[in-house]
């Protein structure tokens, strides 16, 4: 049996945080044993929020699970679409063809996700630790944003929009103005956050020296992301494991040594200026073009061709019924998204539906580090500890 | 090894048999080649040319369905000289194909659009060439019932052509040419198609071409959940998947992974309808009037208690789960303390179970008939009877060539098609016959034996039968329902003794769970499992026992009274007796029983039905009604007995699934030849379509299309001097009359007229009289 159920003397106390609880951000269960305040051992319980996602995609097309994966991180859907359909282009052997114009609507979508995801994290991990302000504030850049994708996609939450072989479609008139407006004036939002915490002294004390973990321990957990950055490891999958147009762009990789929540608080932030600078230098690069390949064996074709031509029409019902025929074999891709490495393994008989789909879902591994950060701190180190590791209930409990 | 070879698929080598085909060894080694008319259901028949691969050192692309592996061969499957040969042929289908998938039924699970999507096919270069203008009008064939046909969309790959030739052994279809030109699948005589309505072709046509008219527009492929269930028809068992949408079944399709390789008949695939008929009995009734469950539960039980244990009898219909049958047995012999119980099972395959000889193998899989080289179809038409028997006789006999095929009947019939040592008898003759070829065959075998009879049988007979190494035993249903059955069973033990364990035996039976009803101890001489047991109630002494007053109430499960008895003597059971009666259909027992409780149909309930093969294959759920299952009926009404059914035991029972048969038999017995006394010229059988089966099965449209109402098979010189011609309504008269249109068939032999079982509102007992199906028969021309 784990430790952190075992009460080995009469001063220990096990206490269970959540599953319903404000600030275990949804339904995580935190077992902690106590001695005093002193945590002495605990352990996450995870599961609740489990919808079986992976098995669900055994049932379905390849095109069909696409809607799926917005409900993993569900405050980064636009980065969830992106890895797999990665992934499924990678089973394909397409990645090479997607048109560069897709590939930079991608970046985009991807950058501001990536903001879009660290304002909710900057917001909450605040609001836990008592600063109301930060809430407000990021909430409203968020809502810049969400603002964006609705227009590109209609939807607020759940996007579905990084279809395989491209996106579902090119980007609506106004919207790279909007994007200008935005890169513009973020910087100094950003500015107004830092001066809201970073040298605030309350701020400083619940974070700084708080949930350590050391650069080995990192690597050893597997956890990825901000959170290893944040412990001195200097790996970044846009620039390590390129992918997409992100070889073409400038942009610097955050790191600090320190691997305490502020640290990770400090890499998030710097993140988020990065990611303005990607999305600056997208609007200028960004070329005209197609935004969807012309393969017809796997996308959809244009609804004018179904209804005229035969061949289309055929076949597009094969695609819709049946599912496109992948090849056999299996691959793996990993995309850095806000919480981490989220990778996609699928198996493929041949079939028009995966044999077996794997998640490598960040949240789950980086709370797997929880109960090493906190041993030892106290009680009110959680909520700072869980505000910096920064997961998400959809994607950790698939 | 001298009998496997080494070939070489795209570069890696297998083993492979000798006879074995290319596509059969990629296919097993998991090596994709497309296949449009190739079937296991019937082998290569070379028409799409889709599955041509290359071979080295060959020029020309070959056809791996037809073509056998040899030594050495290095095959291609998807070289660019195939790729591009595929693509060819795949112009020319798609040359004139209507843009239509947008309407089609088959879109979605289309043969056509795979392989269009597998080849990419994006345009055609034969359509630049082709005028639109010149497309040829081709034939859809709106008036041929339950099938539609549409030649437009057709590919013309003869599968349809072929199923009904090689397992169906009908043969109607053909490509016929037409007068624009080209060729289109027709029936043979250009008439409406008039056939077994199997759909057969419809199941295996690769596009929308042939498609059942009961299904048109009513939904898409993927709309539809299937659920896997067992067919209610027969005892074959064939697994299907009912095709359900919103609480409807809306076809009926069949995998070619099940035992019975997709192959389903006219009822299975086309009856489901009865399930949701407007027959169907919806609410409980107390003498005669609407009621609640829970008064007619009650009342019930009431009328139960109310007579002593030995003055009450149940019968099964053989139809309901062996769940149901095992409450039922719970029930009466726990709470009500009786062994009254008999079922439907004991007009037939009772009979035979309870003299089986030692060694025979009773229970058999269908597909094991193909370890026979003898198949001996004895005493029914098969094809009526049991459909899946036929299409495993043909198999062996037209396709495989394993078996020789002797019939022994009355009549020819469709098997005897295949090419058979026919040996016929007069009806009623069964067991005269039976001892003359035991006689014979004694000799032949050089057993020594005082059994013979009087009817010469030939010699090529005999050859064939005593040389056989395994032998299959088709017994119809409708011998052992002679009024002289049990003997008709014994004299069969005798022949069959006298292979031993040469022998596999399929006794076919209408009913769909009557094995069933052998293995959960409903049926009389039959305890649990199968075992045998003392006789103690036959519902053939049911008449005489309720006018003696010997039995005051009975309990029906199923089984309606009216289609096993003549109207006379079963309303004669209802005035006497106090009737509890359990059944999902409207029927006369429903008019006249005291407490009527509407029970779950097969599509609606849960449970096992046990087939021919002893297979006890599941029953599910597909359809939601607001009626109880059987079972629970009965739990309910041993409640009001304080008796609480032990369900354990019926788990116990279905977890075993084994039977556990007396196979005590082991001398010769003598059989009194004595046969039916036919008086007048006539002889009058009483025999099974294959359009029914059970009362309730004309509730369906499949069935009530293809064959609408009871025809009387009378040979053509009969006819003449009777004066009736194809199509006359005649009355038959023997115990009472009953009209029937006249069908002339000259495989009738002279002197002999037929009138088939279960048609709504007819009776074919009230002229043969009760459990019989002979009569002698007295014909006026009706006007
Ligand atoms: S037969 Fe097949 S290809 Fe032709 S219209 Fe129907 S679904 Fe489409
Ligand atoms: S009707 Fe169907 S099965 Fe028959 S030849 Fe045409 S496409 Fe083939
Ligand atoms: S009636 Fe018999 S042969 Fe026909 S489908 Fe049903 S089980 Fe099979
Ligand atoms: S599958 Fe071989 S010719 Fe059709």
């Amino acid at each position: 049996m784990n430790e952190a159920y075992v009460v080995n003397n009469e001063r220990e106390v096990i206490l269970n945080v959540g599953p319903q609880h404000p600030a275990t951000h949804g339904v995580l269960r935190y077992v902690v044993k106590l001695d005093g305040e002193r945590i002495v051992d605990s352990d996450p319980q995870v599961g609740f929020l489990h919808r079986g996602i992976e098995k669900l995609a055994e049932y379905m097309t390849y095109h069909q699970f696409n809607p799926y994966t917005d409900r993993l991180d569900y405050l980064a859907s636009m980065n969830n679409n992106l890895a797999y359909v990665m992934a499924v282009e990678k089973l394909l052997g397409i990645t090479d063809q997607i048109p560069e114009r897709a590939q930079y609507i991608r970046v985009i979508m991807a950058e501001l996700g990536r903001i879009a995801s660290h304002l909710v994290w900057l917001a909450t991990h605040a609001l836990d630790i008592g600063a109301m302000t930060v809430f407000l504030y990021s909430f409203r850049e968020r809502e810049y944003i969400i603002d964006m994708f609705e227009m590109a996609c209609g939807n607020r939450l759940t996007y579905n929009y990084i279809r395989i072989g491209g996106v579902a479609r090119d980007l609506p008139d106004g919207f790279m103005d909007r994007l200008k407006e935005f890169t513009k004036l973020f910087y100094g939002k950003v500015k107004e956050y830092h001066q809201l915490l970073t040298k605030n002294r309350i701020w400083l004390k619940r974070t700084k020296d708080v949930g350590y973990i050391s650069k080995e321990d990192a690597i050893n957990y597997g956890i990825a992301g901000p959170c290893t950055r944040g412990s001195g490891v200097d790996w970044d999958l846009r620039r390590d494991m390129p992918y997409l147009v992100y070889p073409e762009l400038n942009f610097e990789i955050p790191v600090y040594d320190e691997g305490d929540v502020y640290a990770r608080y400090l890499v998030r932030m710097d993140e988020m200026v990065q990611s303005n600078r990607i999305l600056e230098q997208c609007i200028e690069k960004i070329p005209d073009g197609p935004v969807m390949i012309d393969e017809p064996r796997y996308v959809w074709e244009p609804k004018e061709r179904i209804m005229m031509n035969n061949y289309a029409l055929m076949k597009h019902f094969v695609k819709v019924v049946k599912g496109f025929k992948a090849p056999p074999g299996e691959v793996y891709f990993g995309a850095e998204n806000p919480k981490g490495e989220l990778g996609f393994y699928i198996y493929s008989t041949g079939e028009g539906k995966p044999y077996r789909l794997k998640i490598r879902a960040p949240s789950f591994i980086n709370i797997s580090a929880m109960p090493k950060m906190v041993k030892g701190g106290l009680i009110a180190d959680i909520i700072s500890v869980i505000g910096s590791l920064d997961f998400v209930f959809g994607e950790c409990d698939r | 090894m001298a009998d496997t070879v080494k070939v070489k698929i795209n570069g890696k080598e297998y083993e492979a048999k000798k006879d074995e085909t290319i596509l059969q060894v990629a296919r097993r080694n998991g090596i994709y080649i497309p296949a449009i008319c190739y079937s296991d259901r019937f082998g290569a028949i070379g028409a799409c040319r889709i599955c041509a691969v290359e071979i080295v050192g060959m020029k020309k692309p070959m056809l791996s369905c037809a073509m056998k592996v040899k030594d050495g061969m290095e095959i291609l499957t998807d070289s660019e000289k195939v790729i591009e040969f595929r693509k060819n042929i795949v112009y020319e289908w798609d040359k004139f194909h209507p843009l239509q998938c947008g309407v089609c039924d088959k879109s979605g699970e289309c043969g056509l659009q795979d392989i269009n999507y597998e080849l990419n096919i994006t345009e055609n270069p034969l359509e630049k060439e082709a005028d639109p203008l010149s497309v040829p009008n081709r034939t859809i064939h709106y008036e041929w019932k339950i099938i539609h046909h549409d030649a437009n969309l057709c590919i013309q790959c003869r599968r349809c052509v072929t199923i009904c030739d090689r397992v169906v052994n009908f043969g109607i279809l053909a490509l016929v040419k037409k007068e624009w030109g080209g060729r289109e699948i027709d029936t043979k005589d250009g008439k409406p198609l008039d056939c077994e309505f199997c759909g057969q072709c419809v199941s295996i046509c690769p596009t929308g071409a042939m498609s059942s008219k009961l299904f048109k527009y009513k939904a898409r492929p993927w709309e539809m959940d299937k659920v896997r269930t067992t067919c209610q028809f027969c005892a074959s068992g064939c697994q299907m998947d009912l095709n359900v949408k919103d609480n409807k079944v809306l076809r009926v399709t069949s995998e070619d992974d099940t035992p019975n390789m997709a192959n389903l008949c006219n009822l299975g695939r086309f009856n489901y309808s009865v399930v949701e008929s407007k027959n169907l009995i919806n609410s409980p009734k107390v003498n005669g009037s609407s009621s609640n469950l829970d008064v007619a539960i009650k009342k019930a039980a009431d009328i139960l208690k109310s007579h002593g244990p030995d003055e009450i009898a149940a019968i099964c219909g053989a139809r309901e789960t062996v769940e149901d049958q095992l409450a039922l047995k719970l029930f009466f012999e726990n709470a009500i303390k009786t062994s009254n119980i008999d079922s439907f099972a004991s007009t037939h395959i009772g009979k035979l179970f309870s003299v089986l000889p030692k060694g025979v193998s009773p229970l058999n899989n269908v597909s094991d008939m193909e370890e026979c080289d003898v198949i001996f179809a004895f005493g029914g038409d098969v094809a009526n009877e049991m459909p899946r028997l036929d299409w495993q006789t043909t198999r062996n006999v037209k396709l495989l060539k394993k078996s020789k095929l002797v019939t022994a009947y009355w009549r020819d019939t469709k098997i005897d098609t295949l090419g058979s040592v026919a040996l016929r008898y007069e009806p009623g003759q069964e067991v005269e016959f039976l001892n003359s070829l035991f006689g014979s065959l004694a000799g032949a075998l050089n057993v020594s034996t005082d059994i013979k009879g009087s009817i010469e049988i030939p010699e090529d007979a005999v050859k064939v039968l005593s040389e056989a190494k395994k032998i299959a035993f088709l017994v119809g249903q409708e011998a052992l329902e002679r009024p002289n059955g049990s003997d008709v069973a014994l004299a069969l033990a005798n022949l069959m003794l006298l292979f031993g364990d040469k022998v596999k035996l399929y006794a076919s039976s209408k009913y769909n769970n009557s094995y069933g009803a052998i293995y959960s101890g409903v049926t009389n001489g039959f305890d649990l499992y199968g075992k045998s047991k003392e006789k103690v109630f036959s519902l053939y002494d049911l008449p005489k026992l309720v006018e003696d007053g010997k039995i005051r109430a009975i309990f029906l499960l199923n089984a309606d009274l009216f289609t096993i008895f003549s109207d006379e003597d079963a309303r004669k059971i209802f005035d006497k007796a106090d009737v509890i009666y359990l059944d999902a259909y409207m029927s006369d027992s429903v008019k006249y029983a005291k407490v009527v409780i509407p029970v779950a149909t097969f599509a609606s309930t849960d449970g096992h039905y046990v087939n021919i093969e002893g297979r006890f294959n599941r029953v599910r759920k597909a359809i939601d009604r607001d009626v109880l299952m059987a079972k629970d009926v009965v739990i309910r009404i041993a409640g009001q007995y304080g008796y609480n059914l032990p369900i354990g035991y019926i788990k116990e029972a279905l977890d075993k699934a084994t039977f556990d048969l007396d196979q005590d038999m082991d001398s010769f017995r003598n059989v009194q030849s004595g046969g039916f006394d036919f008086t007048g010229s006539l002889k009058g059988v009483v025999v099974y379509s294959k359009f029914r089966s059970g009362i309730f099965s004309s509730f369906g449209e499949g069935a009530s299309i293809a064959m609408e109402e009871p025809v009387l098979e009378i040979n053509p010189e009969d006819a003449q001097t009777l004066g009736i011609e194809d199509g006359n309504y005649v009355n038959v008269e023997g115990l009472s009359a009953l009209r029937v249109k006249a069908k002339i068939d000259d495989q009738m032999p002279k002197g002999v007229v037929s009138i088939p079982l279960w048609f709504a509102g007819y009776n074919a007992y009230n002229v043969s009289g009760s459990l019989t199906n002979l009569f002698s028969a007295k014909l006026m021309k009706g006007e």
